[in-house]
């Protein structure tokens, strides 16, 4: 009972949309709304990235794919998120986005096989910068539009939003402040590596592949020295206790 | 007893009687009220816009034209045809011609300006005899048509309808909509621009404050004429809010894009997408 009154889901007039992880419906993450005539648009002007890169083209494009006017343009303009070209980045961004969770949601895909949740998040980031690879000569400049102070608040929103998904189908289950500093350093780990990738010209992107295993082991590393740390100091402060307390009694 | 109810009905317009402001009408009699305040401003309506607004609402014009940024793009096989209604005076339909013109080097698609009110079409064709698309092409019309009817425009027959503080003083603005929705082509886009509701309480209430004290006032001392201003700023106060105006523009049959509306200068003023698929 308590679980179901705990999941709260908002719902819109045009489907669901939660802000959270849901253990036990995990098919109901709603990335992209597929009904919405947007979305129908921008997801169309998709297949010209290759061609003509993060530019309102591709929507003009889209919209004469469906056969209508240039007018419909309107509709894509006038939302007050961002400029087309940004809305097509952040677009972009949340088609691979819901790419990457129907990868983990598919029973065959070969992430299963993978116990280890480093090894999960590995995979995953390799996986998400694999989807870059079609559009990587465009992907610099669909990139700059996410830093643009105008945007940078929906640019970071959803590069934690996949760093929270990736950490969750990692099997993180942390509750404490580590739930924090996986996700951040995460964050800086898929950045750092997309950013190593604009610049690899290695056959099939292998140097950012090794890249992206070495950070992730840095985190890990990482984590265990904490473990460590906090460890020693537990240690001591109890010692420290009991020494104190042992002085006191010899009065 | 009968007393008791009367109140509530005298203040909700029924199918006979209509808003002007916060007095209660005949419907047959606001169309002319309504026509009599703007032929009494028409003369001196942008210098009083000026100066009601600080000159924002040129701010907000440019803004939503920005938005639309409407026009055929290069390589499109066909123009497309405006359509300014409460236009009288022009801005938006030149500033729309211009805006295609400069982003998109569009010089065929068609403007209509229609505005029921002749003497502010009046003065919007006076100012186009001296705009450069007075060039003797005719993209540019100027038609006298109620915007609840437009019984000169053809369904289906245009590609985007623009209406700039016009909007409220229509009788019946579903029907206004839904004429909107009659005669645009499928792809075509209903975008309006009208003042709207704050939603911050405390500006609110300096709004409410200035517009209810000084823009009469200011109606009496620049045009001489209060009664037009008292007008103007009661029906601001009747129109419907953000979320209630998108739901008629969704009951007239368009799309409503994801927000549905932006709102300007903490929602003065709002404007609001249609999309007819």
């Amino acid at each position: 009972m308590l679980k179901s009154r705990l999941i709260s889901v908002a719902r819109s007039s045009r489907g669901v949309t939660r802000s959270y992880h849901s253990v036990d419906h995990p098919t109901s993450n709603q990335i992209v709304n597929s009904k919405s005539v947007e979305s129908k648009i921008l997801t169309k002007a998709l297949d010209y990235i290759p061609k003509f890169g993060f530019e309102s083209i591709c929507i003009t494009q889209a919209i004469r794919d469906m056969g209508y006017a240039d007018s419909l343009e309107s509709s894509v303009t006038s939302n007050p998120i961002g400029t087309p070209e940004f809305q097509l980045m952040y677009h972009w961004l949340k088609v691979q986005r819901q790419n990457l969770e129907q990868l983990v949601v598919d029973p065959k895909s070969e992430f299963h096989q993978i116990r280890d949740e480093y090894d999960r998040v590995s995979y995953l980031i390799k996986k998400r910068l694999e989807f870059n690879v079609p559009i990587i000569n465009k992907l610099g400049k669909g990139l700059g539009q996410l830093v643009v102070p105008y945007n940078i608040n929906r640019g970071m929103e959803e590069l934690h939003n996949l760093s929270d998904d990736i950490s969750f189908y990692a099997g993180d289950r942390s509750n404490d402040f580590a739930w924090y500093s996986k996700r951040l350093s995460l964050s800086s780990v898929y950045v750092s590596s997309e950013l190593f990738m604009l610049q690899d010209s290695s056959p099939e992107f292998k140097k950012t592949m090794e890249f992206v295993d070495n950070k992730v082991q840095g985190i890990n590393d990482l984590g265990n020295a904490y473990n460590n740390v906090e460890q020693w100091g537990l240690f001591n402060a109890i010692t420290l206790v009991n020494l104190i307390k042992s002085q006191l009694l010899r009065g | 007893m009968p007393m008791l109810a009367r109140p509530v009905s005298s203040q909700t317009p029924d199918d006979e009687t209509t808003h002007f402001g916060y007095k209660t009408i005949k419907r047959e009699d606001k169309e002319k009220m309504v026509g009599g305040v703007f032929s009494s401003v028409a003369s001196n309506y942008d210098l009083m816009n000026d100066v009601m607004s600080m000159g924002v609402h040129r701010l907000w014009k440019n803004h939503f034209i920005n938005r639309l940024d409407a026009g055929m793009r290069p390589g499109s096989n066909r123009p497309l045809d405006f359509l300014d209604v409460a236009g009288g005076t022009g801005d938006i339909a030149f500033g729309l011609l211009e805006h295609a013109e400069k982003r998109f080097n569009d010089r065929a698609s068609t403007m209509t300006i229609a505005d029921i009110n002749p003497d502010m079409l009046r003065e919007g064709e006076l100012r186009y005899q001296s705009t450069k698309w007075n060039d003797g092409s005719d993209r540019v019309n100027f038609l006298v048509q109620n915007g609840e009817t437009m019984d000169q425009i053809e369904d289906n027959s245009k590609d985007v309808y623009t209406i700039a503080f016009g909007i409220r003083n229509f009788t019946n603005i579903q029907a206004g909509l839904d004429t909107a929705y009659r005669i645009l082509r499928p792809g075509g886009i209903f975008a309006c621009l009208e003042f709207s509701q704050v939603d911050n309480a405390a500006i609110d209430y300096i709004y409410q404050a200035y517009s209810f004290s000084l823009l009469p006032l200011m109606g009496q001392l620049i045009a001489n004429d209060r009664d037009s201003y008292q007008y103007l700023v009661e029906s601001i106060r009747k129109f419907p809010k953000q979320e209630e105006f998108k739901g008629m523009i969704e009951k007239a049959g368009f799309y409503v894009p994801e927000k549905g509306y932006e709102n300007l200068t903490f929602g003065v003023a709002s404007i609001h997408i249609g999309v007819k698929l």
